[in-house]
């Protein structure tokens, strides 16, 4: 386009030369005349070019409008763009066109000289009257060409847009056919040198600058991002280091230790790089070493770089084609090499036009190149992949490394001869937009998903039972910390989810990234899971959902601080009952966990007021099904506000007797003398009779029978039994024991012996005691004998290993009968 | 595709880069041009005695003395004194 107009540049060129030298010669000739003829003159130019200006000007406006009525239309986006150039070279020439009146004007300065300095002899008034209007016409073309350039800065962007936006259509719009034919190879070719000569001058210019004059800040910047990677790197090698290095003693390395290897090493490396690129591109960015039309090329230059060694990096830790026993495929060691090669290949094809068109957008260049750059590289990856499909990669059937391996299993083959058939065949036809998305898509999705799914892999192998404790990091654990197999599988089963959770959100969005999704539109739905996920008419909140939790939590830590201060500062100090303490406790605990619900569910957003309706839902519920459950809820807040036992008394309900252990919401803890634990639902103890046998105290009656032959003396036997509890030191005083001739029998006297106790918890003891003393000193008092073994059993013998005892008594233990209230219990019966 | 190839071959042999403007600096010292070309600036720096060859599609060139002028390619020009002398 250029080229063709370049005559019609030169003529107009001429005409306006030619209109102005004989005017400029004029000036020089005749400066008086010529300064008033000329002052017009030189005004009607100026007034031409600003006129000329304000016309192109409205022109390129109405043109931006026309851009965006057409953003869709190829064809007509063609037409404007060549509308646009044409109006930018008018801006060029009109702004020549002012040129040769200011050649004049600074000629005709010269020739008048510098005003007189200072002590000089004045010049003619004139002179400096012409001098001064010289210089303001002077001015006035500065300004005016100024605003060329502006305008022209204004129409290139323009145009550059239009570029950009045909460029968008043709990478984003998949099926659109582009016109490939010996012309518009010709077309592209002209263009690519031109694009290449562009680059040299921009890059050449810029370097040079730079070097010049910002060469302090380059350095800097290089130097800060060679900091910040090496940071990262040192960081991630005292982490992650033993993963990353192959241990060269280890023959046959198990299968985790390889996975490992290539996750992190790959990982590691490839983020030390990204961050040096990126740290680099922001330092220059901030130090403004960079230019705006040079950014973008070197940021395509730097994410090229990174994206290539990635997949470098990957493809050489998953092959390791010198290591086969680190290999992670079944590949022979030629096809490993040759795979290699192959996918690295490819990454670089497809990286070069990555580079390429950002070069082409930075330069503005025609969208005909950034066609035929894609249209090579996915003709080149087309042709990989056919390749790929002729080798012989699979290991041998011998599972030798070193032989010659299999050919790709039938459909493998089939499947990539295909898509490097289709995609050579899609560019032929002109689809090359396609071939360039598949092309793309075939390196970039495919290292993202294979790094992915070794990640997946590895932490299934971590998360495998026993796995972890295995691996270098849990033995160092386990010796640092001593900790446990079980503790050590249990991180193994969070370290395998935490490296799920890690290959999932690193992988996921870069997939989707590179599909054409926006950052934008993946934080807005990042955010929307977060903050609002609609149900119907239900929107429910993760965030506030997670917020909520929270605050429960809080609640919940709040309280127990709050219980533990009441219980161990307050309650302790006053001296408070150790029942009423527990029941405060308990309370306080009820009291806290409940606001905090109530908070967690505010916060999390639920309308308290919907769960009347779910109250009104559940009332019904409780009065059937619920009923047992709430019944014994509320029991229990009874038993806290009534208290008729506390922890650690001895109670008897129904058949249950022992040590209350705990009061809890729905049930009572008690450990019997056999030490079984018995679950006693709060209810019973509201609705049946409790005996408490350490209710206000712990005073208590022990009941002793004797039984004796008429042979005695009961009077006799009842002093005996008096002395002999009288001689026990844990029987009271007062009440005094005493003995009750309680009973006669067909052959034998009953005798009961009540002594009261300090501590009813003793009582066993006591008894004990009691009945071996009574035994001593029958014997010794040749008392005795209730009954002759031949006289056979007793009428009611107690208990069956007791019946041959020489003094067997009613009741082995104290199980008096469930009383009505404790108290009772224990009154002198 | 042969074609195609040739094409392209004899077109980068004889593709000569369109008609661009010379500046030579002929000031004892380092000057600096801001270049408006394609829409971007650009400082070009020109070492004394140095030349350099630039905006074969026409630019504007801000000179060190503060004069604008407009250049479409072809021109041959001179700084001097921080000014410019086109021929």
């Amino acid at each position: 386009m250029r080229i063709f107009n370049f005559p019609f540049y030169l003529l107009l060129l001429l005409a306006l030369w030619s209109a102005s030298a004989p005017a400029s010669a004029v000036a020089q000739d005749q400066p008086r005349a010529a300064v008033e003829g000329q002052a017009e003159k030189l005004n009607e130019t100026i007034d031409k070019g600003r006129t000329d200006l304000a016309a192109a000007r409205s022109r390129i406006d109405a043109l931006k409008q026309q851009v965006a009525a057409y953003a869709n239309d190829d064809a007509r986006l063609v037409d404007l763009k060549a509308e646009v150039e044409e109006a930018t070279r008018t801006i060029i020439a009109i702004s020549v066109s002012l040129r040769p009146r200011f050649e004049a004007i600074k000629s005709r300065l010269a020739e008048l000289g510098d005003p007189p300095a200072e002590g000089q002899p004045p010049e003619a008034d004139i002179v400096t009257s012409e001098r001064k209007q010289l210089g303001a016409e002077r001015s006035l073309i500065n300004a005016l060409t100024g605003e060329a350039e502006d305008l022209s800065i204004s129409a290139t962007s323009l145009s550059n847009q239009i570029t950009d936006i045909r460029r968008r259509l043709f990478t984003e719009t998949l099926f659109k056919r582009s016109d490939i034919s010996v012309d518009s190879f010709n077309i592209a070719g002209k263009a690519l040198v031109a694009e290449m000569a562009d680059l040299q001058r921009a890059f050449g210019s810029w370097i040079k600058f730079v070097w010049k004059f910002k060469r302090l800040p380059l350095l800097t910047a290089v130097l800060l991002s060679l900091f910040a990677a090496m940071i990262f790197l040192v960081g991630s090698y005292r982490l992650f280091g033993h993963f990353t290095h192959r241990d060269r003693t280890v023959v046959d390395p198990p299968y985790i230790a390889r996975l490992s290897f290539a996750f992190w090493s790959t990982m590691i490396q490839t983020l030390s790089l990204v961050a040096f690129l990126a740290s680099s591109f922001f330092f220059m960015n901030s130090f403004n070493v960079l230019r705006a039309d040079i950014a973008p090329i070197i940021s395509s230059a730097l994410g090229f770089t990174g994206a290539v060694y990635f997949v470098g990096r990957l493809t050489h830790a998953v092959f390791a084609p010198g290591r086969p026993d680190w290999r992670l495929v079944r590949v022979s060691n030629t096809g490993a090499h040759q795979l290699d090669w192959a996918i690295l290949a490819m990454a670089f094809v497809s990286g070069v036009d990555y580079v390429f068109s950002g070069i082409s957008e930075a330069l503005g260049s025609p969208v005909i190149l950034t066609v035929m750059k894609s249209f090579a590289a996915s003709l080149v990856v087309g042709l990989i992949l056919f390749i790929i499909s002729f080798l012989r990669p699979v290991l041998a059937v011998s599972g030798d490394p070193e032989e010659r391996g299999r050919p790709w299993p039938r459909l493998m083959a089939i499947l990539l001869r295909l898509t490097g058939v289709a995609l050579v065949v899609a560019c032929v036809t002109g689809y090359v937009g396609l071939a360039r998305f598949v092309a793309t898509q075939i390196v970039l999705t495919g290292a993202v998903v294979a790094t992915m799914y070794i990640g997946i892999l590895c932490g299934k192998a971590v998360g495998k039972r026993g796995a972890f404790a295995e691996t270098r990091l849990g033995v160092y654990l386990g010796a640092r910390y001593g900790l446990g197999p079980v503790a050590l599988d249990q991180i193994g089963l969070a370290a395998g989810l935490g490296i799920y959770a890690f290959a999932l959100m690193t992988g996921v969005p870069l997939i989707l990234l590179s599909w054409g999704f926006q950052v934008g539109d993946l934080e807005q739905w990042a955010y929307r899971l977060f903050t609002e996920i609609r149900i119907g008419n239900i929107s429910i909140s993760l965030m506030s959902i997670l917020g909520g939790v929270l605050l429960f939590v809080f609640g919940l830590l709040m309280t127990r601080w709050l219980q533990k201060w009441i219980d161990g500062n307050v309650m302790d100090r006053s001296q408070v009952d150790a029942g009423v303490r527990n029941s405060v406790k308990t309370g306080v605990g009820y009291l806290g966990v409940a606001v905090a619900g109530l908070i967690g569910i505010s916060a999390a957003g639920l309308d308290l007021s919907s769960f009347a309706l779910v109250a009104g839902a559940l009332s019904l519920g409780v009065g059937f099904g619920l009923q047992n459950i709430v019944s014994n809820f509320v029991s229990g807040l009874i038993l806290l506000v009534e208290r008729p036992f506390k922890v650690g008394d001895w109670v008897v309900t129904g058949t249950t007797e022992g040590f209350v252990k705990r009061i809890s919401v729905r049930a009572t803890e008690i450990e019997t003398f056999q030490r079984q634990s018995i679950m006693v639902p709060n209810s019973l103890f509201i609705n049946a009779s409790v005996g408490n046998w350490t209710h206000r105290n712990k005073l208590g009656r022990a009941d002793i029978s004797v039984v004796v032959s008429y042979d005695s003396d009961p009077r006799r036997i009842m002093q005996l039994l008096k002395e002999i509890a009288e001689g026990h030191p844990k029987v009271l005083r007062n009440p005094a024991p005493m003995a009750i001739f309680s009973a006669f029998g067909e052959a034998t006297m009953t005798f009961e012996l009540r002594a009261y106790l300090a501590d009813i918890v003793n009582g066993g003891e006591v008894r004990n005691d009691l009945r071996l003393a009574i035994f001593e000193r029958f014997r010794q008092e040749g008392l005795g004998m209730p009954f002759k073994k031949e006289d056979g059993v007793p009428k009611d013998p107690p208990e069956e290993d007791e019946t041959r005892e020489p003094l067997p008594e009613a009741k082995p233990e104290p199980r008096p009968a469930p009383v009505v209230n404790a108290q009772s219990g224990k009154s002198i019966g | 595709m042969k074609s195609v190839l040739g094409s392209l071959v004899a077109f980068c042999i004889f593709a000569a880069p369109a008609a661009a403007a010379t500046v030579t600096n002929k000031d004892g010292a380092t000057v600096v041009l801001t270049v408006v070309e394609n829409g971007s600036r650009m400082e070009i720096v020109l070492d004394a005695g140095g030349s350099e060859t630039l905006c074969p599609t026409g630019c504007f060139v801000t000179l060190p003395n503060g004069d604008r002028i407009a250049l479409d390619g072809g021109e041959n020009v001179e700084i001097q004194n921080g000014s410019a002398v086109i021929k």
